[in-house]
This record gives structure tokens, C-alpha cells and sequence, in this order.
């Protein structure tokens, strides 16, 4: 999943993702609960609205979201930045399944898995290869209009087109059975009156997909974006149906200005009684993107001025930002925090720098410390040692290169004795002050073990894509990048980040460190199949920390954290986990 | 007084916006040629009109202190190395240890010790001290430069127009108002970025100093113009004066024409755009660095300085020294600059009063 | 006069010309591949190949040329891969695909944004500036005349995003004075305009009007000292007289002329200004364009600020040639 303001992720994401988790065959994380970080993550299969009330909440008011960066990708199917998705899931728009935050009275999280406009998860009865769907009564578009599985079908097939790739891929290549979905079918832009092969929609009530291999994590595929309805009849095109999108949440866009601005206002024909993942108590969402400097709109929140009392603040508080934050108990109390999904890596080349004792005394020799520093201390990440982030199920710390958090030289310098090693290229991403004092310490905290570092900034321009290109990976030997979970399972981490072979492509390339190892790649395909969920996990786990030890393809840096303010009058604001983003599923204005 | 001398003659303004709104100065050569009247040769006492100029501005106590200033920082940024090599430290050495775990400075007055002076910056941690100096060495630098290249060209091209005119000089009157009216600054912006990426080498990397040069270059390209136009309506006017008609009649060559006769009585007014041009030069680099375009980490620079200044406002109690002191340098240079700047103007004037 | 105003016009004309070719090359020759430079963030390779035939790309350079200046007066349609092509009407500066609009709606936008601010602006510092100018002028020497001499000194020597933080920080963060600057309508809301603009509009007038004083006063002292004045004294005019009729229109004269070259910069965007107050008007989109890559936006903008520019020489001139009996016209 792509992070937050895109800073350090990949731009777009041709996932290879293989056959993942297969179990019960009800889909999702099987019938036991899986330990997520602070909670657990179940699925219910007889979801009725409404959602719970939340205790003490009132209707009305007007809710201002304050950033400085717009969801890049505006078209439903497009979308696929975690903010993005959480809005377009909490307040826009419904799909065929969802999640529920259940927070108990400690705080602890209950990820519930739910069917959203379908009435469960899913059914299948051919061990993952074909799902059932029935769409719950009373769903209706903004427009009055009910909405059918052939608005849902309509929306899973121009999910095809090339326009809209930037979203999430999932469905697409679980249809096709391959990564090439291209070729398995265009979209309906290019073949008019067409929708997907492989999905079949008997009544308006009833959706049958039938996919080219088994995947039993399809009930979490389907609760991504992809499956959001779209009335053909409204569709203008992958370019232009941005402009005039129809609303099936409990909200509906009155104007969004990108870049700018975005206004929700209440969807009158969305009936709380037939969905039993979202609430409605604000009147209005305005998102409003002009704040350019983040810490004067840091400032605005600790000095919680009337007109952003009922605000919250949609980025991280800067590090500028932080002492006035700190010293200011009532600030911060109004702070939401908590860790994200993303774990931020300094890559290593596997196949540029062989020497697997380089790699560890490149390990050792980093001062992730010095590098938080920069970027906001414990507000802003906490130390790593894995590659799997802590919110992913199955997480389990070890350290393979156990240092103080400044680094630990001579291990380092013992491990590079009698060793020549060429200058390492390590390429970043300019353009803002933070990415270039980032880069500058990254390159004295190594020079002090004895490498040479050669600063190549690529061009900020086009880095997303760039990053992503074998070609470019190949001229680089460290370079900085950070992944977070796509849905709570190891197959969308390791299984993805570590995979070689054929799933290193030449453009979209996640696996940046270009490990490929026979034995590791078997077994992210064996832990792919293992039909028991909690297995899995711990297969994963263990295979993290087996690929630390023995390969150490790249250097974990820190798990991302959440740290931003809101208003006063803000009720109900909690950072969800599963997005890394302040969650808006409960949000309510004090009177 | 014809159309083209009229639109030299109106003077000569900063463009853009941002260049008003920085350039502090530059307006005031927009009267030069009207209050800089060509210095009349041959003074009845028998001095230069260079010495009058000299001797004027010696007794300006302004004008001393402002050069006191300004040659105190020369000589500081000169010996930048051997003031490091004394002081043991380096401008690019980050102070990890020194920072608490948000990257603010341990300590009290923003760690400021006997090993630092004026304490450390936070997030990265560099000596104060050093980065200013080292900052205003590279922030100079390009001013300087770009400065002495922008007011050459604009000489070069000036005389050339007015001594030669014809076409030439209506082809020269049309560049300078097509370069006048570019954005500069929105040019810039979008300029330096993508000239940045094509001087990559086969790694990517772009080197310092070809960053440096990029700026350098931009800020000639877009500030050759008020000289131009100054020399130019200087050159014009002084074309048809008698003892320029002599030295022609008497059958002087060009050269003879340009070195001995035309330029040295230009020399006021472009020694008055050159030190304008200077903080103009200075305050845009540092707001190119404000728009994170410009020099780069970890090279040092003074309006990077000043930006992690000025977003540092309200940390004023934890780190005093960053907030305000590379603003009140750069402050500090810019006025004296500015009243060098004056000072030459009124003392090379033969209508100032002082 | 009329063939005056043709003649400055026909070159004007000629002058952005020239400048929307240099534009042209600048974004669509200069950069490595424009389309991946302008595709930006999650950019992949079917992305750039829609873009490069979106922009007209794929067609040779001189073509790309002569279609974007077509654009310009009689719009264009933007080709898309098998589907209804994307109309973008004149004068079609460019198409933002980013944001799918034609950029002129968006300068629509952030034009009364850049208007409210300079004209503001501008209303302050020049009356500031030039009454502060021309009263030193005629009270040389004295403490008013020195203080202002300071005024403007400390104002010439500010960079201006340093004195608009230090407004913030004082008048919203630290006195509560004012409510962070929000933009509204003028016809909207008079009273949250002006509150909305009141610290744009002094950081803006501040670091002018230091310059307006220094240059009105060296223009006034310059006049003073001129013959005339000293006859008109010499016949027995009032001070007053003097001072208003004769010596302050003469001085004023070049500061119409600078002052209207000024404002036409100023109205292609206050980029620090508008950046720090996080007012959305030309600066701010321009500068908000470029790490989003919005290369249309950003071309536009510089075509947009050239236009003010060139216009006000041409207003300028003309003015100039009116004000000022010593211009003769040929």
C-alpha cells in the first residue's frame, strides 16, 4: 500500500502477488482471531446495520480536514493511497466487503472483517477458486437509483483500463490467474458493452466470481477499492468520471477542487440500516489541501483557534513543530498517535553488493538514531530490526544485528577487515529539506565504518517511477524505500518484498533489494498455499528472519509512526492500524 | 528625446514579483540615468572625478563602517578553512550525541559550549558556528560571481547598443524588454530543477559545483539587464558631447573611443548596480532555498540557514541562536551592502550636497 | 499617439511570443522525456504513453510547437487513445490532466486571489512609501527624515519571507490578534476580506514601501533642486503651491512608471507571500505545481505573469509619454 503523501514508497504498484494464504472456506483470517499489533483481527460473516452508536456522540457539524496533499488518484478504481483509501471507503463509497474498528474500553482494536454491500464475506465451495456474493437490501446509489452486481461487475472491469492501473491489482490478477491481466482483458473503454470474463452476475442481487487460480484471501482482495459500483450510465470515462463520481456511502462529493479542496455533504439516500461498517454523525467533510508549510498549520492546531477546533490535522507534525507541541499539555492532548503499517528500509543491491559480510557491516554501521532525528524521533518512527512491520499478524521481534540505536562501528569495521570495497552509490530523493538532511546523515553514519558513500540524488520528478524500474535499481546500491501491508497478512510483505524470480519485473519492481534466492522463493510459494492462517504467519516470521540472518538484503531503519493534532472539538478520532491514518469511521463534532 | 532613449530611459525594473518583493533595491538605478548625470571631466581643482568620488566617500563615516563590514566578512569567508582547521571542527559533521531524541540540541542556549560557539543546529546537528561562515562563503560566492558576470555582459551589451545603434541597438532596446518581462523567478523555479537533471552525470549525480554554476548562470542571464540599459542611455547621451565629437574628429580609433572616452564615465552608475546587485543576489539565493531549489545538503548555505531560522520561530527558547542569527547576518550584509551601495551612489553623484 | 500605442503594442505582441517559445522549449524540448517529468507521482509506462499522446508528444517538435500556440487563440482538442477527444477551449494555454481542467480555469481561481493581495498591497505602499518619501524630502535632515531613511533602510535589507514569519508569529500565533488568513470573496464577506489580507498585504507593502520611500525621496530631492522650482519660488508661489503643483508632480512622474511595472509583476503571482500565508492564488499554484509536477500549470503561470508584465510596459509607455510633456513621440 502506498504511504500516506507518497514520500517514500513506490508509485505504482504491479504487486506479483502470488497465491496467498489459503484456509477455511469462509476467506479471510479463518475462524480463530489473529493477533494484530494491540488487537485482533476476525472476520463476521452476519454483519446487519446499523453500526454500533458510539458512546456519547452527536450528529451535526461541520468536520475540516487539514493537509497538504491531495489523494493523487481521484477515479474509485485509481485510488490507492492508504488516506485515500480510507476515505473513499469510510465516507464515499462501499464495496463488496469492508472493515469495522471495534474498540473496546482499554483501547484494544478489533479489525472485523465484514461484508459491506454483499450480505458476508463470501462463500466458496471449490476451495477459493469461486466466490459467491448476495447484495444486502436497501443499498442505493446518491442518485435514489438501487445498486446492482452489475454496478459492482461494471466497476471490477474498468478496473482493467490502463487509465486507472495506479489502483490496487489485486482483483484484476486473481481474475486473470496471471500478473498479466492486460492481455486477459482490456476493459470496457477499449470493448464496449463488456464486462470481465470470469464474473458472472445471474440477478441484481447475486455475483459469482470465478477466478483463474485459488485465493483464499480474496474476501480481503475485494474489500480494496476495485469492487466500488459504478452505474455505467454515469461513467464518462477513466479520465472524467472523476469529475462527477456517484456516491453509495454516507456522503457525497459537493466539489472537490484537486489539489485544493473537497467538500462531502450528506448522502440522503444512503440508509444506515443496510450498512454496518460506517457512521454519519458530522453534516460535513471538507478536506481542505492549501495549508503548504505543515508546521504553521502544526501551530494552528496547538493554538486551536475557533476556526480549527473542529479540525484535524491530516500529516505528521513536523519536526520544527514538535517542542511547541510537547510543551503544550493541552496540545498534547489533543494529539492522535500511534504506529502505521509502513516499515521504511535502506535497500541493499543483492546483486551489486555481493559480499553478504558487507551487507551485514552495512547493517551494523547504520545510525538509524541520527536518522529519526531528523525526521522526528519517537514521533515520528520506532527503531527497526525486521523487515515485517509490527501491525502485520504473526510479527515476532528478534534483532539479527543487535548495536545501539547510534550504530555499532567497530562490528562493522571488524566484519569489512581485510576487505576492499568499492564506493556504494546511494541514490535518494531530493527536493525537500528533511529527504536531503535524511540523505546527509545516512551518508556520514556509513562513511564513519569506512564505506564510501557517493551521493546520487535522482530526479525528484520522476523518482515514484524511477524506483521502481530494474534498470534504475541496477545503478543504485542503497537506496531508501518503505512498504506497508496491502491487508493484514505476511503474503502482501515478505511474500512480495522478497520474492525473486520471475515476480522481479522491469517496471513496478517492489523487490528493491533484487534478492533472489531459490530456497527463500520456495518458500514464500509453499507458505502461499498453507491453508492454515496462523502457520503462515509464523512461517513468514520465521523466513524474515532467516533471509536477516543469512542474506541481509536490507537495512530496517524504523516502523512509521503516526503523530498529528486535532481540534478541540474533534470526538471519536483514533489512528486505525490498518491504514496508518487517523481513522474518520467514528469522528463526531462536540457541541 | 526619442521613443527608444524613452524606454531607456524609464529605467530599469526589477521583473517579477518576487524579485520586487526581494530585490530590495534595485529601484534605485532605475533613476541613474537621470541623477548619475555623466561626471563632468575636468574639475576646476584638478582632481579626478575618481578621486573627488574617493575622497567623498572616505569621509563618510557610513560608508567606512559599511565597508568595515563587508571586508571583515570577505576576510572571515576567505579564511573559512583555516578558521575550521583552528576551530576542530567541521561544518558537515553531524552531532548525533549532542541532539535529544526529537533532534533538538541538549543543553542550554541551543547547546552552545566551548566546542561550539553559537551552539548546534538541530536535526542534524552541525556546529552553528561554522555553517554560518561556511554558508555565507558559498552564499557570497554566488552573488559575487554572478554579480561581477550579469553587470560584464550588461556593459558589453550596452555600449554596444548605444555606440554602434542603427538596428543593432533596436534589435538590443527589444531583447532587454523581451528579458525583462520573463517571470524570472517562476523561471526559475521550473528551470533549475529540470537544467539540474540534465547535467546528471552517468550515476545521477550532480555535482556541487555544477548546481552552484547552474545558479550562477540563471542569475546572469536575468541580470544583465538594468546595466545594459543604463550603460546604454549613458552611451547615447555622451555620444554627441563635444569632447567625445573631438576625440572622433581627431581621428581616435575605437578602442581608443570605448576605453579612454566613453567608459570611464560610465563607471558610476554601473559601480551602483553592482553593489545593488550583490544582496539582491544574496536574498534570491536564499529564496531559491526556500522553495527547496538551489544548493543542496550538506553543502553549507545561508538561506537554508535562515529558513531552518525562520520555521524555527517559536522554538526560540531551545535553539535562540539558530532562529536569529544567520537572519541578522544575512540583515546585517545586506544593509551594508545597501549603504555602500548609497554611499558610492551620492559620493560619485556631482550633485550630492555631501 | 495612437501609432505610438500600435507600434508598443505590435512589439509587446512580438515579446510574448517570443517568451511563449522560449516556454515551449523550455518544458517540451529541454527535460530528458517531458512526458515522464510531467506524469509524476505513480507514474508507469502504459501513464507516460497516455500522457506523450495526450500532450501530442508522439508528433515531431515543430508540430507540437505550432498546435500549442494555435491553442492559444483558437483552442485545441486534446487526442486521447480511443476515446472522445478533450476539448480545451481558447485561449488554451494548456490542459491540466492532473487536475483535468483547462489551466484557465484554474488561473480563474487564483487570479482574485493574486489581485486582492497586490492591489491591496499596493494601495498601502504607495501611499505609505511615497508620503514618507516625499515628506523626508522636503524636512531633509531632520528626525523624521532620519527615521525614515531608517524605515527604509531595515525595509530594503528584510528578505520578505523572513518579516511574513515574523508576522505570523506575532499578530495570529502570539497576540491572537487576527485569525489565520482564510480567503474569501470581496462581495462575500468585506470584513473577513480585509482580515483575511491585512498581514499579506503589510508583509507585501512593507518591503515595497521601503523602496518607494528611498526612491520618492531621492526623486523629490533631485526636483527640488532643479531651476524651475527655485523660479517658481523666486516669483512668490506659495510653499504649498510650489511643493503639490509643481515639485511633487514632477518627482511622482517615473514613480507611475515603476509603480505600474511593479504591480504588473506582482499580479503574475506573489509566490513567498502567497506561500506562507497559504493564500491560492498564482504564486502558490505555481509553486504547489512543481513538486506535483504539474508542468501545464506551471508553463501557464509564467505565460500568465509574462502577459501582466508586458502589458504593464505597454500601459506604462503610454502613460509615461502622456505625464511627462519633456517625451516627445516619433
Amino acid at each position: 500500500m502506498r504511504r500516506k503523501f507518497g514520500a517514500v514508497l513506490v508509485g505504482s504498484l504491479t504487486l506479483a502477488l502470488a497465491a496467498t494464504a489459503c484456509q477455511s472456506n469462509t476467506g479471510g483470517p479463518g475462524p480463530g482471531p489473529t493477533n494484530v499489533a494491540g488487537g485482533s483481527f476476525i472476520t463476521v460473516n452476519d454483519a446487519k446495520g446499523p453500526a454500533p452508536e458510539v458512546p456519547g456522540a452527536v450528529k451535526g457539524g461541520t468536520v475540516t480536514a487539514i493537509g497538504s496533499t491531495d489523494f493523487d488518484d481521484r477515479d474509485p478504481q485509481a485510488n490507492y493511497r492508504g488516506d485515500g483509501i480510507l476515505v473513499y471507503g469510510q465516507l464515499i463509497f462501499r464495496a463488496l466487503t469492508g472493515y469495522y474498528e471495534d474498540i473496546a474500553a482499554d483501547g484494544k482494536i478489533t479489525l472485523k472483517l465484514m461484508g459491506d454491500l454483499a450480505t458476508s464475506t463470501g462463500t466458496t465451495t471449490d476451495g477459493c477458486k469461486t466466490w459467491s456474493y448476495t447484495l444486502r437490501d436497501g443499498i442505493k446509489f446518491q442518485d435514489g437509483s438501487a445498486i446492482t452486481s452489475k454496478d459492482i461487475a461494471y466497476g471490477v472491469s474498468r478496473s482493467f483500463d490502463g487509465a486507472l492501473a495506479t489502483g490496487p491489482q489485486y482483483v484484476q490478477k486473481y481474475l486473470a490467474g496471471s500478473d498479466d491481466y492486460a492481455s486477459f482483458y482490456k476493459g470496457p473503454f477499449a470493448a464496449p458493452g463488456t464486462t470481465s470474463p470470469g464474473i458472472e452476475t445471474p440477478d441484481d442481487k447475486t455475483l459469482i466470481f470465478k477466478l483463474g487460480a485459488a485465493h483464499c484471501d480474496f474476501p480481503m482482495a475485494v474489500a480494496l477499492p476495485t469492487t466500488i459500483p459504478v452505474p455505467k450510465a454515469k461513467d464518462t470515462g477513466p479520465e472524467t468520471y472523476q469529475n462527477a463520481m456517484v456516491a453509495s456511502g454516507p456522503y457525497q462529493i459537493e466539489s472537490w477542487t484537486h489539489g485544493e479542496k473537497m467538500t462531502l455533504v450528506r448522502n440522503t439516500n444512503w440508509d444506515p440500516a443496510s450498512d454496518p461498517l460506517r457512521h454519519s454523525y458530522p453534516d460535513k467533510w471538507v478536506f481542505d489541501w492549501s495549508g503548504t508549510d505543515p508546521a504553521i498549520v502544526s501551530k494552528r492546531f496547538v493554538d486551536d483557534a475557533p476556526a480549527d477546533q473542529a479540525a484535524i490535522q491530516w500529516e505528521n507534525v513536523p519536526s520544527e513543530a514538535l517542542p511547541d507541541v510537547l510543551n503544550n499539555p493541552a496540545a498534547k492532548a489533543r494529539a492522535v498517535e500511534g504506529d502505521t503499517v509502513f516499515n521504511i528500509y535502506l535497500q541493499i543491491n543483492t546483486q551489486r553488493v555481493t559480499d553478504v559480510d558487507v551487507r551485514r557491516a552495512l547493517n551494523y554501521a547504520y545510525n538509524k538514531k541520527a536518522h529519526l532525528q531528523v525526521i522526528g524521533g519517537e514521533f515520528a518512527g520506532k527503531v527497526s530490526t525486521t523487515i515485517t512491520a509490527p501491525t502485520v499478524p504473526g510479527y515476532k521481534k528478534y534483532d539479527a544485528y543487535p548495536a545501539p540505536d547510534t550504530g555499532d562501528v567497530d562490528k562493522a569495521k571488524a566484519l569489512l577487515a581485510g576487505k576492499t570495497v568499492p564506493p556504494l552509490k546511494y541514490c535518494f530523493r531530493p527536493g525537500t529539506p528533511v529527504r536531503e538532511q535524511v540523505a546527509a546523515a545516512t551518508k556520514e553514519n556509513l562513511e564513519r565504518a569506512g564505506f564510501q558513500i557517493v551521493m546520487t540524488p535522482t530526479d525528484a520528478t520522476t523518482h515514484n517511477t524511477l524506483v521502481g524500474r530494474k534498470s534504475f535499481q541496477m545503478g543504485c546500491d542503497l537506496l531508501t524505500y518503505g512498504w506497508g501491508q496491502d491487508f493484514p497478512s505476511n503474503s502482501t510483505v515478505v511474500g512480495v518484498l522478497m520474492k525473486g524470480g520471475a515476480s522481479i519485473q522491469a517496471e513496478g519492481n517492489v523487490n528493491v533489494s533484487l534478492f533472489d534466492n531459490a530456497g527463500v522463493n520456495a518458500e514464500i510459494d509453499r507458505l502461499a498455499s498453507e491453508p492454515d492462517v496462523a502457520k503462515a504467519a509464523e512461517g513468514y516470521m520465521a523466513l524474515d528472519e532467516k533471509i536477516m540472518k543469512e542474506f541481509a538484503p536490507l537495512i530496517p531503519i524504523y516502523y512509521d509512526h503516526s503523530f498529528s493534532l486535532a481540534g478541540s472539538k474533534i470526538g471519536g478520532l483514533y489512528l486505525s492500524g490498518t491504514w496508518g491514518s487517523p481513522s474518520l469511521q467514528n469522528v463526531w463534532v462536540k457541541s | 528625446m526619442s521613443e527608444t532613449t524613452t524606454s531607456g530611459d524609464r529605467g530599469v525594473k526589477a521583473t517579477s514579483d518576487i524579485v520586487g518583493e526581494m530585490m530590495a533595491s534595485t529601484e534605485l538605478s532605475v533613476n541613474a540615468p537621470d541623477v548619475a548625470e555623466p561626471v563632468r571631466a575636468g574639475a576646476i581643482v584638478g582632481r579626478s572625478p575618481g578621486q573627488l568620488a574617493w575622497m567623498r566617500l572616505r569621509r563618510d563615516r557610513v560608508a567606512v563602517a559599511s565597508a568595515g563590514v563587508l571586508g571583515f566578512t570577505v576576510l572571515v569567508v576567505l579564511a573559512a578553512p583555516l578558521i575550521e582547521w583552528l576551530y576542530g571542527d567541521d561544518p558537515e559533521r553531524g552531532h548525533s550525541e549532542l541532539l535529544n531524541s526529537i533532534g533538538y540540541p541538549i543543553g542550554v542556549a541551543g547547546g552552545a559550549s566551548g566546542d561550539h560557539w553559537l551552539g548546534i543546529t538541530p536535526q542534524r546537528g552541525y556546529d552553528l558556528f561554522l555553517q554560518l561562515i561556511f554558508g555565507a562563503r558559498t552564499s557570497l560566492g554566488i552573488a559575487v560571481t554572478a554579480s561581477v558576470l550579469a553587470v560584464s555582459l550588461g556593459v558589453v551589451v550596452g555600449v554596444l547598443a548605444g555606440y554602434v545603434g542603427g538596428w543593432i541597438d533596436r534589435m538590443v532596446v527589444w531583447f532587454t524588454d523581451f528579458m525583462l518581462a520573463f517571470p524570472f523567478f517562476l523561471f526559475a523555479i521550473a528551470l533549475v530543477p529540470s537544467l539540474s537533471s540534465r547535467l546528471a552525470d552517468s550515476f545521477g549525480e550532480v555535482a556541487v559545483w555544477k548546481r552552484i554554476a547552474v545558479i550562477i548562470a540563471l542569475f546572469t542571464v536575468f541580470g544583465w539587464m538594468t546595466t545594459a540599459r543604463i550603460v546604454r542611455g549613458q552611451v547615447i547621451s555622451l555620444r554627441e558631447r563635444e569632447y567625445v565629437e573631438a576625440a572622433r574628429a581627431a581621428g581616435a580609433g575605437t578602442a581608443h573611443m570605448l576605453f579612454r572616452q566613453l567608459l570611464p564615465n560610465v563607471w558610476a552608475p554601473i559601480l551602483v548596480v553592482f553593489s545593488l546587485s550583490i544582496p539582491a543576489n544574496v536574498t534570491l539565493e536564499a529564496a531559491l532555498s526556500f522553495l527547496n531549489i538551489g544548493i543542496t545538503e550538506p553543502t553549507p548555505d545561508l538561506g537554508r540557514l535562515i529558513l531552518q531560522g525562520a520555521s524555527n520561530v517559536s522554538n526560540f527558547g531551545l535553539i535562540p541562536w539558530v532562529v536569529f542569527v544567520p537572519a541578522l547576518s544575512l540583515f546585517i550584509l545586506v544593509l551594508a551592502f545597501n549603504l555602500l551601495g548609497d554611499a558610492v551612489r551620492d559620493a560619485l553623484d556631482p550633485k550630492s550636497s555631501r | 499617439m495612437l501609432r505610438f500605442i500600435l507600434k508598443r503594442s505590435l512589439i509587446a505582441i512580438l515579446t510574448l511570443w517570443a517568451i511563449s517559445s522560449v516556454t515551449f522549449f523550455v518544458f517540451f524540448a529541454l527535460p530528458a522525456n517531458p512526458a515522464e517529468t510531467m506524469c509524476g507521482k505513480n507514474c508507469d509506462v502504459r501513464t507516460i504513453a497516455a500522457i506523450q499522446k495526450n500532450l501530442g508528444m508522439d508528433k515531431p517538435l515543430p508540430k507540437q510547437y505550432l498546435d500549442y500556440h494555435a491553442g492559444l487563440f483558437v483552442g485545441r482538442d486534446f487526442e486521447r487513445q480511443g476515446r472522445e477527444a478533450q476539448h480545451c477551449p481558447a485561449p488554451c494555454l494548456a490542459y491540466s490532466f492532473r487536475t483535468n481542467e483547462p489551466v484557465t480555469s484554474i488561473i480563474g481561481r487564483a487570479w482574485p486571489v493574486t489581485a486582492s493581495i497586490v492591489v491591496g498591497g499596493a494601495v498601502i505602499w504607495l501611499t505609505v512609501g511615497i508620503s514618507l518619501g516625499m515628506f523626508s524630502a522636503l524636512r531633509r535632515g531632520t528626525v523624521f527624515d532620519k527615521t525614515a531613511i531608517a524605515f527604509s533602510l531595515v525595509g530594503a535589507s528584510m528578505p520578505i519571507y523572513v518579516f511574513a514569519i515574523l508576522l505570523l508569529a506575532t499578530f495570529v500565533f502570539g497576540l491572537h490578534l487576527l485569525p489565520y488568513p482564510h480567503f474569501v470573496g470581496l462581495l462575500e464577506d468585506p470584513v473577513g476580506w480585509v482580515k483575511a489580507l491585512i498581514l499579506p498585504w503589510f508583509a507585501l507593502a512593507f518591503i515595497f514601501a521601503a523602496q518607494y520611500a528611498r526612491l520618492s525621496r531621492s526623486q523629490m530631492l533631485e526636483t527640488l533642486s532643479e531651476d524651475y522650482i527655485r523660479t517658481a519660488r523666486a516669483i512668490g508661489l506659495s510653499k504649498r503651491t510650489v511643493h503639490l503643483k509643481h515639485a511633487f508632480r514632477a518627482a511622482i512622474t517615473p514613480i507611475v512608471t515603476i509603480a505600474g511595472i511593479d504591480i504588473g509583476g506582482a499580479l503574475g503571482g506573489a509566490v513567498i507571500t502567497e506561500t506562507i500565508f497559504g493564500l491560492q492564488g498564482m504564486g502558490w499554484y505555481a509553486v504547489r505545481a512543481i513538486p506535483n509536477l504539474n508542468f501545464p500549470v506551471i508553463m501557464a503561470t509564467v505565460l500568465v505573469a509574462a502577459f501582466f508584465l508586458v502589458a504593464a510596459n505597454v500601459i506604462v509607455d503610454c502613460l509615461y509619454a502622456v505625464i511627462d510633456p519633456r517625451v516627445k513621440l516619433n
